[in-house]
């Protein structure tokens, strides 16, 4: 049994007797009063510990009944994604003095999270092409959530428009964090692949508190946004677009589109597929929404020898000083894997990170390419640009080929019919990023066709 | 002090070259109106240009594994190596959340087990571990009283009782639950005033969220009582289980009759807290509670899991199935401990605390007599004849070569330090430490004006806050000239 506990018998022995305790049971007085009838708890189902070589076989029996990428070639996305992780990510990230570091509350003895933060924060906000960033959400469905928390706060407003392009699990979240508040959620239907003008124009009005779209939607389509900020701000509403980080080397940016709030999952920057977390949730801003975000921030400023230095700043915004009237009730983040983002967009450098988005890309459209060769195949949304995930109709069950491909070793697209409803059920939203070989993808294609044709 | 990425970016300098192909192939294909027109300003260095400065930003920073770390309320305790190794196995580090429940049988079988052991250590039916961090689990919490009260046409149970020395993310998660919040003041011993209490709960009351132990280190003496108040209101009773390294494996919140409580892993559970997350906020509840929980929850049907999402659920609060990473660490530290050793870890957690609050007596005045539970808090008030506040302690602190501890929390203590050391710390770390402090508020006394300008051992002397808040500068301009 290990309990990392470093006391040597004489010293707790030392200690008892500063305290005047007979045993350290004696301890327990403090909560005598508080005791319940049913006395101490039983213990026995935690068993007599492990020993580090034990405890390891455990979790490594456990790791080789899941099928990871390691088992099973990915192609599969929506929401989490495969993609090149250099090696020098994890070794600096796990450098103790990050790794068991707390918030950095007392900035002399934290200056290396307050800048790598601040750094993080200007990456995104470039990315991004907005004024700010800050240091992180837990993901990119709580990110989501929040930023529309400040639209509604801002305008007070009671009307959420959200685009049916966003992954309906993140729609999920949003309702749930608008549970104990009255605001009502509508859904504006993608047309072809893209937000539905003609509903979002009915939509807009006097009660709406913000239209959030995303880019590339669940469905993997590039959507176009063209005087959609003009028409939210011309009747008082806020413009959210949600957008994968990775694309955005190469796609153009919510910023670009005129956005207020932009959110994503910063999962694709350097972050691996983790059995779905910790995650890492973006949030980026227009400067005048600075004071009504959500979220720590760092900020530059100087000591007293006019050096250079960071501070955690605008913390008047944070619960621990607005108690029941701060922007969120947010205190932990994610802020280690803010820096693994940041190490890996530094390693990679903007060529770098181009270079991954447009081998994703081009590996996609490989692979679209040749699956709609199959007989009975078709794409849906033919008609809009998608970036590294697209839709296919198939000729039976997506659930079927979806097992067939897992028994194979190749976790396929997606079986939509489970999310979005029977009428998806053969309907496979397919993925494939810059690590996928031609050889994965010939193969692929390759066992898809023959499961079909015969 | 290290110059920014952008500061030290060279154009043209390359790091590590990645799979893929030239980006000319997109912007020749893909329709101009949907590229990326501005320049993407991110800093151009090559790997080794990386490594140093994400090593130099280390060594500007303090750990545990470099320091003593008694930052009250946040059980900076050791965080074992052996749970690094877990999340590096391919077989989790590497699993794809959407892939159907037959290929990730490992992982919810550990979750599961997970889930099973809390429940044992809690006193709760059901728990579940979606919740991203502690004040995520508060808000998961507060859905779930309010579903619970809908499913009982109570609609009239629109207010929640917070103390006043409660953690700031309590009022702030149930305002966000879209609850009002009344403020219990605390008695003369800085504990819940049953007198207030009484008067406060009516048949408005849901919930009742309580610290146990409060943040000032104490257990309650009448929690019983209040216990059997607030039950008799018909409220629900909240845990924030944040200082559940007083008591893991000694007391059960079920037991004592709680109906939720939310705990940390990245303090009890010794997972990193990584500079401020991630963490994670497994909620635990009893049994008329569980079909509330989010979805998805973890089912198991003879050998096998599956993922179900029941129609009763407040919904999921995150996307996929919970942080997955983390919790495995915090599962491998709870087999690792085992039944004796998760008593030992709460046992030495208090005889530390009393430890070092004996060793600190006749420094600073104590709020709270008698034992302390795994923490204590003291004043720096009397300072304030010299000018001085707790933050210029804390300078010394650092100065001294450690972190330091929570300041100007809680709010009801002036000048508050609140001391907590972890049962990983030695008796002769806590000897020094104690012998230090004592040396440093007697510095404080004879000469306050040279505490006003510590640190001076720091990489930097103390940044200029106002500033920073007056005209936030957020992102760094080095980064615009580059354009």
């Amino acid at each position: 049994m290990a309990d990392f506990i470093p006391h040597t018998e004489s010293e707790t022995r030392e200690m008892l007797d500063l305290l005047g305790l007979d045993t350290i049971e004696d301890l327990l007085s403090v909560f005598s009063q508080s005791m319940p009838a049913s006395g101490p708890p039983d213990l026995s189902p935690l068993g007599g510990g492990k020993d580090e070589r034990a405890l390891m076989e455990w979790f490594s029996s456990r790791g080789d009944r899941n099928l990871s990428s390691s088992r099973a070639v990915v192609f599969r996305g929506a929401g989490a994604y495969d993609h090149f992780i250099p090696a020098a990510v994890s070794a600096l990230v796990g450098r103790g003095e990050f790794l068991t570091s707390y918030t950095p509350y007392q900035p002399e003895a934290s200056q290396g999270l307050l800048q790598a933060i601040f750094e993080f924060q200007t990456a995104i906000a470039r990315l991004y092409g907005m004024d700010l960033a800050n240091a992180s959400l837990y993901d990119g469905a709580t990110a989501l959530a929040e930023a529309v928390l400040v639209a509604v706060r801002e305008t007070e407003r009671s009307v959420v428009l959200l685009s049916e392009g966003i992954d309906p699990e993140y729609r999920s979240v949003v309702e749930t964090y608008l549970e104990g508040m009255s605001v009502r959620v509508e859904v504006i239907p993608l047309e072809g692949g893209k937000t539905s003008r003609s509903a979002l124009g009915k939509s807009v009005g006097p009660n709406v508190a913000c239209f959030v779209g995303a880019t590339p939607t669940f469905l993997g389509t590039i959507d176009q946004f063209e005087g959609v900020s003009d028409l939210l701000h011309e009747a008082g509403g806020l413009f959210i677009i949600h957008a994968n980080p990775h694309c955005l080397a190469l796609m153009k940016s919510p910023g670009e589109w005129g956005a207020d709030l932009a959110t994503g999952e910063g999962q694709p920057l350097g972050l691996p597929l983790s059995s779905g977390g910790p995650y890492l949730g973006l949030l980026s801003a227009r400067k005048k929404f600075v004071r009504r975000i959500p979220g720590r921030l760092a900020g530059l400023t100087k000591d007293r020898e006019g050096r250079q230095c960071f501070v955690l700043t605008l913390q008047a915004r944070e619960q621990h000083i607005r108690r029941e009237k701060a922007n969120s009730n947010i205190c932990s983040n994610e802020t280690l894997l803010a820096l693994q983002a940041l190490v890996y967009m530094s390693l990679l450098g903007p060529e770098g990170l181009r270079r991954a988005a447009a081998g994703s890309w081009s590996n996609a459209h490989d692979l679209c390419s040749r699956l709609r060769t199959i007989p009975g195949v078709s794409l849906v949304n033919p008609d809009a640009d998608f970036f590294h995930e697209f839709v296919l109709e198939l000729p039976l069950e997506a659930d079927d080929l979806s097992r067939h491909l897992l028994q194979n070793g190749i976790l396929g697209g997606l079986p939509l019919g489970a999310l979005l409803g029977p009428a998806w059920g053969r309907r496979m939203l397919w993925c494939a990023t810059e690590v996928r070989s031609e050889t994965e993808i010939a193969r692929t294609v390759e066992i898809v066709r023959h499961y079909l044709v015969h | 002090m290290e110059p920014t990425l952008w500061q030290k970016s060279r154009p043209g300098a390359r790091g590590v070259f990645p799979p893929g192909v030239p980006p000319e192939i997109f912007e020749t294909r893909c329709p101009e109106g949907l590229r990326r027109e501005s320049p993407l300003s991110l800093p151009e260095l090559s790997e080794l240009d990386v490594v140093r400065h994400f090593t130099r930003l280390s060594h500007l920073n303090r750990g545990v594994d470099t320091h003593f770390y008694p930052l009250g309320s946040c059980t900076m305790k050791y965080n074992p190596k052996i749970m690094d190794r877990i999340p590096e196995i391919a077989g989790f580090r590497d699993l794809h959340p959407r892939i159907a429940p037959e290929g990730m049988q490992g992982l919810l079988e550990s979750l599961y087990t997970l889930e099973e052991l809390l429940g044992h250590l809690l006193g709760m039916e059901a728990v579940t571990l979606a919740p991203a961090a502690g004040a995520h689990g508060e808000l998961t919490g507060i859905l779930i009283a309010r579903r619970y009260f809908e499913s009982r046409g109570d609609r009239g149970r629109t207010e929640i009782l917070i103390p006043d020395s409660a953690h700031g993310t309590n009022p702030a998660s149930a305002a966000m639950g879209g609850f009002s919040v009344r403020v219990l003041p605390s008695g003369n011993d800085g504990g819940v005033d049953l007198a207030h209490l009484e008067e406060a709960l009516s048949e408005r009351t849901a919930l009742v969220m309580m610290t146990v132990p409060s943040t000032l280190g104490i257990f309650e003496k009448d929690l019983l009582k209040m216990v059997a108040m607030v039950k008799a209101s018909g409220a629900l009773l909240y845990m924030d289980g944040a200082n559940f390294n007083a008591f893991m494996g000694l007391l059960r919140p079920g037991d004592l009759g709680f109906d939720i409580v939310h705990i940390n892993t990245h303090k009890t559970l010794a997972t990193p807290h990584g500079g401020g997350g991630p963490g994670s906020g497994p909620v635990g509840v009893k049994a008329h509670l569980a079909p509330f929980l989010p979805s998805p929850r973890i089912r198991k049907e003879g050998e096998r899991f599956s993922l179900v999402s029941p129609k009763t659920s407040i919904g999921p609060i995150r996307s996929f199935i919970g942080s997955s990473l983390v919790l495995l660490r915090a599962l491998g530290y709870l087999q690792m401990l085992g039944a004796e050793g998760v008593r030992r870890v709460a046992l030495y957690a208090l005889l530390n605390a009393n430890y070092l609050r004996a060793r600190l007596s006749g420094t600073l005045p104590r709020t709270g007599s008698g034992l302390c539970a795994h923490e204590f808090v003291l004043s720096a008030k009397e300072l304030g004849a010299e000018g001085l506040h707790a933050s210029d302690l804390a300078k010394e602190i650092l100065d001294a070569g450690y972190y330091a501890p929570t300041i100007s929390f809680p709010l009801i203590v002036p000048e508050a330090m609140m001391i907590e050391p972890t049962e990983t710390e030695s008796k002769e770390t806590l000897d020094r430490f104690a012998e230090d402090f004592r040396k440093i508020v007697e510095r404080a006394r004879s000469n306050p004006s040279r505490v006003k300008e510590a640190p001076r051992r720091t990489p930097v002397s103390r940044p200029d806050e106002v500033s920073a808040a007056r005209d936030p500068v957020l992102a760094d301009p080095a980064s615009l000239r580059a354009l």
